[in-house]
């Protein structure tokens, strides 16, 4: 149990009060209200911490903790009480530390931020829509169904729309909002649907309640199909929202906001909601006993997509100049390891569980303990070229070289940074990665696909350190090519950036007082022992390999970037190598591609059908009005001519009676309205009369 | 007091006579306008909340349903009125409400003082003007308590007047077309639906007996509510048969799905919107809209229950094409305002399609988004003629930058569109997100459930076309000739901000109306499947 329950709402609170406060009067603060916002981030860090800790001592190490609701108020009332949609927080091990990472890098954000933004008019509406976004990710992390989860993840969203068109008087800015938002859109539809299709079989959407009822229901409402569906779903909003092939087209282009939201949002934070879903989706993939035949076709498609978009980002990385870009790239990719590991992990629990065997959740483990440790270095990378972008005024790599000197923190940071992300021991990336490929590869046991999905993974982690260190040695090595006066960014962004770089050691080895990150996070039963207490040998080799690779990546970096002894030219002015340079800069067409459905397929249906709506069915209204014109002014003719003609016959009184009502005839509208008007007054009138008249009537008779 | 629903009706025509008698200037025509219209939302608002928790309405007391004098299952309608009007013809004046018609009614009196402050500066004619909102007023009210269909029809037709001179004289160039159109179109709509009511009228006798112990044709509608729902649930054994039920219930539907509109009987709507004033629209959009949404509710499914059991493809079909059709059309859009009445018609698909699920959760979400819809529609409708007054034109691709020179107009803009598309925690989402539901479990469906894909394709549409027309409007550069736009005009903000505040309010405890709504369905349609 945890103490004084409505702390853990007042996580969620604080910001959304933040929003509030500077959405109203944030103008007239100081800094634009950025210290509202962070001071009511570092309140929600504390908070957080302090639930976190409850968690902890509580046994939270080892499964001691029983997952808490803490219930808050009905959202969809319904006849049966437990079919309500209610919003309640669910606090476990992994909601409690996902809310002290979260809220641990928007505060340094935030504080980064008040350098960053320092200058810019826009402040106010800035923390604002930060802070809103926090309360939107905090939510995601924190919700105990379905429902809140898409509500907060919506949330987010909009944030990230609104962000990423921050500076929207830049077209490139609107339109790159718009794309992101369009993009994910299609992930949350189908989101949606497995919302859909989750409450119509279990008639609840809360995580724990779907476990409990998931083998009362198998196979008769929860039938083998849906029970692939359903997960297959959930990770298409994944999909969308942590930008994976082939909804991947928005994060790159996301770039155009500022630096901090590039590494608060599409770094650190919201991307990773899609790891988060996926995981709280081993409820349908890891069944809970072998009576459920497992939805292995939805792994493998986790898993594939997963393995496939890890090397497919990481080539487009490879030829990209803009600095935030590369990094967008790379969070693709290294999002995609965190599937890869999910699906392998759960390819290999599931099959443990079908033969009745002890289960090990290394895979799901691994997959959030590099999801942990990616928030940190990944928010470092890009801070540290926010500072450079803030020094230099650029963001293409060509115009900078040499910044080590004039930007000494920087560029020391954004090495150990690097580091870590290529996988370089004993940087947290080498952990983390390590263990996805190691669980890859032992998935190959249960289906050798794997052993092709832990190649991809490999190679994968060769060009992670080629591009990053491309990157590092194309901004800090060598001579300036800029035109500015670089200088160093003030102690508010460096300070925050010299934690980071902290955390890029120390992510990685707060497992090992953990008893390895298995022991705190995992799904089902502990496991503990991994990363770096007793791995076996097997693992070593594993994760030498990935190491060596990665070794072998840096070093290509250095040869091709810094000592320039293999120079890149020799690969693009061969034929095939123009091609795959064309390619990979053109991101193998796919937003062309995108881009021309949207405009033709898309836009022309729109037309086409704006076209038959005008003509087609207006068409045929306004015929059959001209129709009925045709037969009314004939029916005129024969009632002037026939009709009226004999009438006048009989009286010319009616005719000049005709005469003068036609003067009353003036053509204004206006006029009939007193006519209408008139003419409903006498008629309620003459109702009323009448009704009186027989109610007298029958007094009489009476 | 159960004199409340006639006062209802009584104060806006008060107020309509007070005005053409007595606002002989324009300030004075808008003030006696406005106070009317105050009184009748405070009304309104007492009606409500005594219907959001019966301990709060002390007021007029908490609601207390009629039931009918036989013993047995009878469709709870509260504070009802009855009086004898000419019983040689069946005719009486019989009004009540219900948690279906309560949000209708509020929405209908708020939405009629806040088009009023939105027209504070309107000098053209201001008597008639504020006069023709007054009587609207009245006869929307009237609309949604009629509970005899004599009375419905007259306040159905009664509603056409006020807006046919609405369009017709304050609207754009092009009004005399488009106020006629709107005209025939509705009328044709009522005419058709005019042999429904007939042929109900003579086949009464049976059900009047059977609920009421007179064996005469009646026009009360609660007859045959009373009588479907206990021929639903058991308690009587014969009502109108199913071969009568169909062709009664085509009529009402072509009756209702014109005045909703639905495809392919929407092309009056958009024409209406682009010629109708601000407040016209706002109205129309938000109110008059919901009259067919409402009649579906309570002639189609209360009173043909069995016909609605055989015919609900035929919704589900009209909605979704409405769905899908009219977000593509909406894409394709040039003028603002034409792009909103679209979208109206979109939105009004989610109706037909809640409604066709016939699944508890479907229908409380399609009646939910009637009300929903009317609190976005009326800011979005606002907010072009915000633009037009500021800028000039509503037209998009002339529109650029706003975001700069009008700040407050774009953030209310963003808001309102957010709300349009659906956004979670806002307030349309909760009837989108429980009209799937519904339509995703109807037990008529069986495995062809997983068709639901084809109207989710118009949320991505929707989305595509709001976030595209703010990506023109508000975003890039300022050009010179909109430079010097003015922002939103003191009374236009008191507007916003009071449907804002719904918006978001709605979107974050929906329990209050969801509570309400429930109640209706839970004991209208016990019959309904679902969860």
């Amino acid at each position: 149990m945890i103490a004084y329950e409505w702390v853990a709402w007042l996580i969620l609170l604080l910001p959304l009060g933040a929003f509030l406060v500077i959405g109203l009067v944030g103008r007239r603060l100081p800094e634009g209200g950025g210290m509202v916002a962070v001071g009511a981030m570092a309140g929600s860090f504390v908070l957080s911490m302090y639930v976190f800790v409850q968690v902890l001592q509580q046994g939270g190490l080892g499964g001691g903790f029983i997952p808490q609701t803490i219930p808050g108020y009905v959202w969809i009332p319904s006849l049966l009480p437990e079919n309500s949609i209610k919003i309640s927080l669910l606090i476990d091990n992994l909601s409690s530390l996902m809310l002290v990472l979260v809220s641990f890098l928007c505060l340094l954000i935030f504080v980064y931020s008040l350098g960053y933004m320092h200058e810019d008019d826009g402040k106010a509406r800035y923390y604002a829509e930060v802070s809103l976004f926090a309360t939107g990710m905090l939510g995601t992390v924190s919700a105990d169904n379905f429902l809140q989860l898409l509500i907060f993840w919506e949330i987010m969203g909009l944030c990230s729309y609104l962000l990423i068109g921050f500076w929207y008087s830049k077209p490139e800015a609107a339109a790159a909002a718009k794309k992101a938002f369009l993009v994910t859109r299609v992930g949350d539809v189908l989101f949606l649907v497995g919302v859909l299709v989750i409450w119509n079989v279990f008639g609840t959407l809360s995580f724990a309640e779907i476990q409990g009822k998931m083998a009362s229901l198998y196979p008769n409402t929860l039938t083998p199909q849906l029970l692939t569906l359903i997960p297959l779903l959930l990770f298409g909003g994944a999909v969308g929202k942590s930008a994976q092939f082939p909804l991947h087209a928005w994060l790159p282009d996301a770039m155009e906001g500022p630096t901090t939201v590039s590494a608060l949002i599409h770094a650190a934070t919201m991307v990773k909601a899609g790891v988060y879903l996926t995981a709280r989706a081993f409820i349908f993939l890891v069944p809970i006993s072998s009576a459920i035949q497992p939805p292995f076709t939805a792994i493998l498609v986790i898993a594939a997509i997963g393995g496939f978009t890890t090397l497919f980002a990481a080539t487009m990385a490879v030829v990209n100049f803009d600095i935030k870009r590369v990094l967008a790239f790379s969070t693709i990719s290294q999002l995609a390891y965190m599937f890869l590991g999910l699906g392998a992990g759960a390819y290999t629990m599931a099959t443990e569980v079908s033969h009745g065997e002890a289960v090990d959740s290394a895979g799901y483990s691994a997959a959030l303990y590099h999801l942990f440790n990616h928030a940190f270095f990944k928010a470092l990378l890009f801070l540290g070229a926010g500072s450079v972008i803030h020094a230099v005024h650029t963001n293409d790599m060509r115009e900078m070289g040499g910044l080590s000197k004039s930007l000494p923190i920087t560029s020391k940071v954004m090495l150990f940074g690097g580091l870590a992300l290529a996988g370089i021991v004993p940087f947290s990336g080498f952990f983390s990665k390590g263990e996805i490929l190691s669980v890859t590869f032992d998935a190959g046991a249960a289906n050798p696909g794997f052993y092709w999905l832990w190649a991809l993974g490999v190679g994968t982690a060769f060009l992670t350190a080629f591009y990053t260190f491309r990157l590092w040695f194309m901004t800090f090595h060598g001579e300036y090519r800029g035109h500015e006066h670089p200088h160093e960014s003030p102690r508010v962004m460096t300070v925050p950036l010299i934690i980071l770089a902290g955390f890029t050691l120390a992510s990685g080895l707060l497992a090992y007082p953990m008893g390895g990150f298995g022991n705190l996070i995992f799904f089902g039963a502990p496991a503990a022992g991994l990363p770096l207490v007793g791995i076996p040998v097997q693992d070593y080799l594993l994760e030498g390999v990935s190491m060596g690779v990665a070794v072998l990546g840096l070093a290509l970096a250095w040869a091709v970037y810094a000592t320039k002894r293999i120079p890149a030219e020799r690969f693009t002015a061969s034929k095939g190598g123009a091609f795959i340079h064309r390619m990979l800069t053109k991101r193998y067409w796919i937003d062309d591609a995108y881009d021309a459905f949207g405009r033709t397929v898309v836009y022309d249906a729109a037309r086409a059908l704006d076209w038959f709506d005008r003509k087609v069915i207006d068409g045929i209204v306004n015929g059959v009005g001209r129709g009925g014109v045709v037969v009314a002014s004939g029916s005129d003719r024969f009632d002037r001519r026939v009709i009226d003609g004999a009438v006048n016959a009989i009286s010319l009184e009616t005719v000049r009676t005709g005469l003068r009502l036609r003067q009353r005839q003036t053509g204004q509208v206006q006029s009939y309205a007193w006519v209408v008007v008139l003419g409903i007054v006498v008629v309620i009138a003459l109702v009323f009369g009448l009704s009186f008249l027989q109610r007298w009537l029958g007094g009489l008779g009476r | 007091m159960t004199y409340i629903l006639s006062l209802l009706i009584l104060v806006p025509l008060l107020g309509a006579v007070v005005v053409w008698v007595a606002g002989t200037s324009q300030r004075l025509a808008k003030l006696i306008a406005l106070s009317f219209s105050l009184v009748e939302t405070a009304l309104a608002s007492f009606l409500l909340v005594g219907f959001i928790n019966p301990s709060w309405g002390v007021v007029f007391g908490p609601p207390t349903a009629t039931p009918p004098p036989t013993p047995g299952a009878y469709v709870p309608l509260f504070y009802m009125e009855r009086y004898t009007w000419i019983s040689q013809f069946g005719l009486n004046y019989i009004v009540g409400v219900d948690g279906l018609s309560i949000p209708l009614i509020w929405l209908t009196a708020l939405l009629t003082t806040l088009a009023l402050v939105f027209h504070w500066d309107e000098e053209n004619r201001p008597r008639a003007f504020f006069g023709l909102f007054l009587f609207l007023e009245m006869a929307l009210a009237g609309v949604f308590m009629a509970l005899d269909f004599f009375l419905f029809a007259i306040f159905w037709e009664l509603v056409l007047l006020p807006m046919f001179f609405l369009i017709g004289i304050w609207g754009g160039s092009n009004r005399r077309y488009a106020a006629l159109k709107f005209l025939i179109f509705t009328h044709v709509g009522f005419v058709i639906m005019l042999f429904g009511i007939f042929t109900l009228y003579f086949n009464s006798a049976g059900v009047n007996a059977a609920v009421y112990g007179t064996n005469a044709n009646t026009l009360d509608m609660t007859a045959f509510l009373h009588g479907a729902l206990r021929h639903e649930t058991g308690g009587l054994a014969t009502y109108l048969p199913l071969a009568l039920q169909i062709p009664i219930f085509a009529v009402f539907l072509f009756g209702f799905i014109v005045k909703l509109p639905s495809f392919p009987f929407h092309t009056w709507l958009p024409d209406a919107h682009v010629e109708a004033p601000t407040g016209g629209s706002v109205l129309l959009a938000g109110v008059l809209l919901k009259m067919g949404g409402y009649g579906i509710f309570r002639i189609n499914m209360g009173m043909l229950p069995e016909a609605m059991k055989d015919l609900w493809w035929v919704l589900a079909v009209l909605g979704t094409v409405s769905m899908v059709y009219a977000a593509f059309v909406c894409l394709a859009q040039v003028d603002l305002k034409r792009l909103i009445a679209y979208s109206s018609v979109g939105h009004m698909g989610f109706v037909l399609l809640g409604a066709s699920s016939l699944t508890v959760i479907g229908v409380q979400g399609a009646i939910f988004q009637l009300f929903n819809h009317g609190i976005i529609t009326a800011i979005l409708f606002m907010l072009a003629g915000s633009v037009k007054h500021a800028t000039g034109t509503r037209d998009i691709p002339d529109l650029q930058g706003l975001a700069k020179v009008m700040p407050q107009f774009s953030l209310i803009l963003a808001i309102g569109f957010f709300a349009s598309l659906g956004l979670p925690g806002l307030n349309s989402f909760w009837s989108e997100f429980m009209v799937f539901v519904g339509a995703y479990g109807s037990p008529n469906l069986g495995e062809m459930r997983r068709l639901i894909i084809i109207p989710l394709i118009s949320i991505v549409v929707t989305a595509a076309y709001y976030v595209y027309t703010m990506q023109r409007i508000l975003f890039g550069d300022v050009p010179e000739k909109l430079g010097h736009s003015h922002d939103l005009l003191p009374w236009e903000r008191v507007s916003y901000v009071v449907l804002v505040a719904l918006v978001f309010l709605v979107g974050f405890f929906p329990v209050p109306f969801l509570g309400m709504i429930n109640a209706y369905t839970s004991a209208s349609f016990p019959w309904l499947g679902g969860l």
